[in-house]
């Protein structure tokens, strides 16, 4: 017989089987009565000699069959029937765990694809970024031109280095000037990412220096929406900054930068005039095959070395660090990502540790079926593994739901995401997503199947089927263990809603924090002027501050390097003539801001002491600085400043400057830092011919909405020079929201998954609290029957929801405090353990674990003695 | 409610059931019924052996194709299945057998008391 015939034949098989083994039994019973038994003992004697009938012929038929894989099918059927006989269970199960796997398919998608994908490069393991490092920094900070040139020209174990230099591109298309994002790379730019234009060339070698360098490579975007996608383009000229760069390559369509991913234009980097000492370029580099990171590092390392002896001024301690570009590009939002993955993680447990309950409950209402299985001869081991397998349905079924939830999960991340997460648009629901989904369904089932799993296989057979009624008398053991599931529960929130408590409060400090200036109705915007020399830039701005003072409603006219909350770090030694013996290089961190007279002003921003700038404070004049607080205090610890003289770092700064002034603290670098020493400087002083295209911000203080002010200032700027475009306008609170967005999203992210570990939390106590009612319903009326009254029945049940609720928080507390200081970089002017948000996450929790517990508490006072102790 | 030992626990070495069934079908073809009463009858009750587990070790043997079954009539004119051995069968239990008592000699000479 083959194994083909086989399976067509068994079903014949069985049924002869049965038959057999009925003749075989009525033979002997006949025989048995033929000896002289009655009917009734000989047909006992003769099964009691067979053995289990079911079993026996279960046995039978296994040898027909592969047993595992076709009991693994009857279990499948048999679950999804009682999945279906009990739709309510199955429901809230099933959208549980949806909800849970959901969340992490999303959150994960992301993780997978910002900081484990690959970059779109060919080779992309072997792209790094290499940057500056100097003791005054913890960060890797902007090289130098020719420190990069010398780089380039040394460095053996990489393929090529290339450096770019970000910057925003004012392009003339038809009349009106428009603000493009691009970068000035170096000429082999492209060819460090092998990427090739897919229509003209790539820059030439020549193309970086002076009178080769007005081309430009466009890319595919900016060729398509804004050129018509017109090939006629290539070799015809673009106006970029006020002149023309003949565009010589159009980028191909999937090419996208992700360092840069908005740049649209790119241009030569011409370093021939750039400094040693004036660090402000980035560096890319690919390494040669079979070159690890440890050989490239120790190769910069020997290169940095030689320069620092070969430049003793301007390179004394500075480093330089290789890091792999997929964990650069990732860096700014690596620790985020990884805490919300953590989160998710969180709330699935809670999930997992809800529906084992739900099971558990369940189990108690099955017991009568199980004990029946067990009687006809069930092993203890089947019965877990049906037991298991109806939960890995349940599992299947929550992972497909929470594909749906995730892939919509993700959709809305991406709109609602305020743009600081690199790469979004590549992230999708891949196939190692999918399998994550997959793995974390069946893990997240055995976890939830186990523990009931484990406890039915144990159901003891004879006291279930004696005594048939609901209330268990093992209910206590089984009791317990859900008992377990919801402390777990109750802990796992508290530690979720422990980080989103800090997390809101953290947003709180944040908006609720006086910035030193006022902010409303400011106008902001930058502007980037194609001077020659600096007497044309001053002329320029200037004219800006006059016309644009002139608007009506425009109370007053600044401009400043950078709009808070932003800055520029000096770069270089800080020295006071004061304490001329402190090592210059562990100065503390000084931002400085070349600003116009009448800033603070604008800004409002109080004079602590001294004076402000005025028309006084020009070039060649002695050089004036007027610090913050904060700087004041660093420098000229318990002095007063004013009066005092100060060197700030290299090049232009470095020359001795007379504190004439002190303001109070303005927040930068939005706000998460604290108060940033920063030295105000005169931009007339600042201003040279080494930068005559300088860019400046202008901040205009308005009458009323800042916004409404646009058209009259865009006109206003037309009338000085109508090539010039308005950058990024935008009014001060804009700007600040923008800031805050993604602390609001961190925030709103850690609330929402709070929100639904304490929904889970919730539920799974109300869970256990109603069968805790059930099961002692009898009780309840024995005592209401010996006197007790209502309230002390409600105190009975809270008081156990209570003992619950108190013992979660107790572990969780202790959890969340360790756990809490993992998100300590999220947080802004708070302590990762801070008391108020402690506090308040465990009283909302008790709060909610009340209401929970309330229902089965009114439900309880209501118990009609009489009633309950009839039941019997 | 009897405890169903499981075939591994049970008193007979794994394939010992299957043997005995193949000696006794060699002399006669037998129903289930007779083979079972046949087995129990001549080891004198000595082994233990529930009826019921023959079922599952005559299953095994229909698969090996060791024995076949044909649907008869029996002396107490019952409608039975009858196992009769096949060639295939026969081989097998003379290989079977005389592995049995080569085992089995082993066994003996190891439990005899004191030679050395």
């Amino acid at each position: 017989m083959s194994w083909f015939e086989r399976l067509f034949m068994r079903r014949r098989l069985y049924g002869e089987l049965s038959e057999e083994i009925r003749e075989h039994i009525e033979e002997k019973v006949e025989e048995l009565v033929a000896r002289g038994m009655s009917r009734k003992e000989a047909a006992a004697a003769a099964r009691h000699e067979f053995g289990n009938v079911t079993l026996i012929e279960e046995g039978s038929r296994e040898v027909w069959q592969w047993p595992s894989i076709e009991n693994f099918f009857m279990d499948v059927r048999y679950g999804t029937r009682m999945l279906r006989k009990n739709p309510g269970f199955t429901a809230v199960a099933v959208l549980t765990l949806a909800l849970g796997i959901g969340a992490n398919t999303a959150i994960f998608s992301i993780v997978n694809g910002v900081l484990l994908q690959p970059l779109p490069y060919a080779h992309s393991e072997q792209l790094v970024v290499i940057a500056r490092t100097a003791p005054r920094f913890d960060h890797p900070v902007p090289v130098s031109g020719p420190n990069f040139l010398d780089w380039r020209a040394r460095a053996r174990q990489f393929q090529s280095l290339a450096g770019f230099d970000g910057r925003g591109f004012t392009v003339m298309l038809g009349k009106e000037p428009e603000h493009v994002l691009g970068a000035a790379v170096a000429f082999n730019f492209l060819s460090v990412l092998q990427v090739a234009p897919v229509l003209g060339r790539d820059f030439l070698e020549t193309e970086e220096h002076a009178g080769n360098d007005h081309v430009a490579l466009i890319s595919h975007a900016f060729w398509k929406d804004r050129l018509g996608g017109d090939s006629g383009w290539l070799g015809r000229a673009l106006t970029i900054n006020g002149q023309a760069f003949v565009v010589v390559g159009i980028l191909p369509a999937d090419f996208r930068y992700v360092m840069m991913p908005r740049a649209q234009i790119f241009i030569p980097l011409n370093l021939d005039k750039t400094a040693r000492g004036e660090n402000f370029m980035s560096v890319i580099g690919r390494l040669k095959p079979n070159v690890g990171l440890r050989r490239a590092q120790s190769e910069m390392d020997s290169i940095a070395r030689s320069l620092e002896k070969e430049y003793p001024t301007d390179n004394a301690e500075q480093g330089a660090i290789v890091i792999p570009m997929l964990k650069r590009v990732g860096s700014w939002i690596r620790e985020a990502l990884l805490i919300m993955l953590a989160a998710v993680g969180l709330v699935l447990l809670i999930a997992c540790a809800n529906i084992g309950n739900l099971i558990l409950a369940q189990a108690v209402r099955r017991r009568g079926e199980i004990a029946v299985r067990s009687a006809l001869g069930a092993s203890a081991k089947r019965l877990a593994r049906q037991c298991l397998t109806e939960s890995v349905l349940l599992g299947l079924l929550g992972g497909g739901l929470g594909l749906l939830l995730g892939y919509y999960g993700l959709q809305a991340f991406r709109v609602l995401s305020p743009g600081n997460v690199p790469r979004l648009e590549e992230v999708q629901i891949s196939r190692p997503v999918l399998l994550f989904s997959f793995a974390i369904s069946i893990v997240a089932s055995i976890l939830f199947g186990l523990a009931p799993a484990l406890r039915i296989s144990r159901v003891n057979l004879a006291d279930t089927l004696k005594e048939g009624s609901t209330r268990a008398s093992s209910g206590a053991e089984r009791g317990l263990m859900r008992q377990a599931l919801v402390v777990t529960e109750i802990a796992l929130s508290l530690v979720l809603l422990a980080g989103a408590g800090l997390a809101v409060r953290s947003f709180m400090k944040l908006i609720f924090t006086n910035p030193g200036y006022d902010s409303r109705n400011l106008l902001t915007f930058y502007l980037s002027p194609q001077a020659r020399t600096a007497a044309q830039a001053e002329d320029f701005y200037r004219q800006v501050l006059e016309r644009m003072s002139a608007i009506p409603g425009v109370n007053s006219v600044a401009m400043s390097r950078s709009i808070p909350p932003s800055g520029e770090e000096v770069d270089g030694p800080i020295i006071t003539s004061e304490h001329p013996d402190i090592d210059p290089n562990r100065a503390p961190d000084i931002i400085y801001n070349p600003i116009s007279p009448n800033y603070f002003r604008t800004m409002r921003l109080p004079l602590l002491a001294g004076r402000e700038f005025s028309n006084v404070d020009v070039h060649g004049a002695s050089p004036a600085v007027i610090l913050n607080e904060a700087a004041a205090r660093s420098l000229f610890p318990g002095e007063t400043a004013v009066g005092e003289r100060v060197k700030l770092g290299a090049d232009n700064l470095a020359v001795w400057w007379t504190v004439v002034g002190v303001v109070a603290d303005e927040r930068y670098f939005g706000w998460d830092s604290d108060r940033t020493p920063t030295a105000y400087l005169p931009v007339s002083q600042i201003l040279q011919d080494a930068m005559p295209d300088y860019d400046s911000a202008i901040i205009l203080r308005t009458s009323s909405e800042p916004l409404t002010f646009l058209p009259g200032v865009r006109s206003s700027m037309a009338s000085i020079d109508n090539h010039m475009a308005l950058l990024g306008p935008e009014s001060m609170e804009q700007r600040l929201m923008q800031t805050f967005a993604p602390h609001r999203f961190n925030m709103a992210l850690l609330a929402a998954f709070a929100s639904l570990a304490l929904l889970l939390a919730a539920v799974g106590i109300y869970g256990v609290m109603a069968q805790f009612v059930a099961q002692r319903m009898h009780e309840i009326g024995i005592r209401m029957a010996l006197g007790a009254r209502p309230l002390d029945v409600v105190r009975l049940v809270l008081g156990q929801g209570v003992r619950l609720a108190l013992l979660g928080l107790g572990i969780g507390t202790l959890v969340a405090a360790a756990a809490t200081r993992l998100i300590r970089s999220l947080l802004y002017g708070i302590s990762a353990s801070d008391p108020v948000a402690f506090v308040s996450v465990a009283c909302l929790l008790i709060c909610v674990v009340l209401l929970a517990c309330f229902v089965p508490a009114w439900r309880a006072m209501r118990v009609d003695p009489m009633v309950a102790l009839r039941y019997e | 409610m009897p405890r169903m030992k499981k075939p591994e626990q049970r008193d007979l070495f794994p394939g010992a059931l299957e043997m005995m069934i193949l000696r006794t079908l060699k002399r006669q073809p037998l129903h289930g019924y007779a083979l079972a009463q046949h087995i129990k009858r001549t080891s004198n009750d000595l082994l233990q052996i529930e009826e019921g587990s023959l079922y599952p070790a005559l299953q095994r043997l229909l698969k090996e194709e060791l024995v076949k079954a044909q649907w008869g009539i029996s002396s107490t004119n019952r409608r039975v299945r009858i196992y009769k051995l096949t060639s295939t069968g026969a081989k097998h239990l003379e290989h079977e057998v005389s592995r049995f008592e080569k085992m089995l000699e082993g066994i003996t000479r190891v439990l005899a008391p004191g030679e050395s």
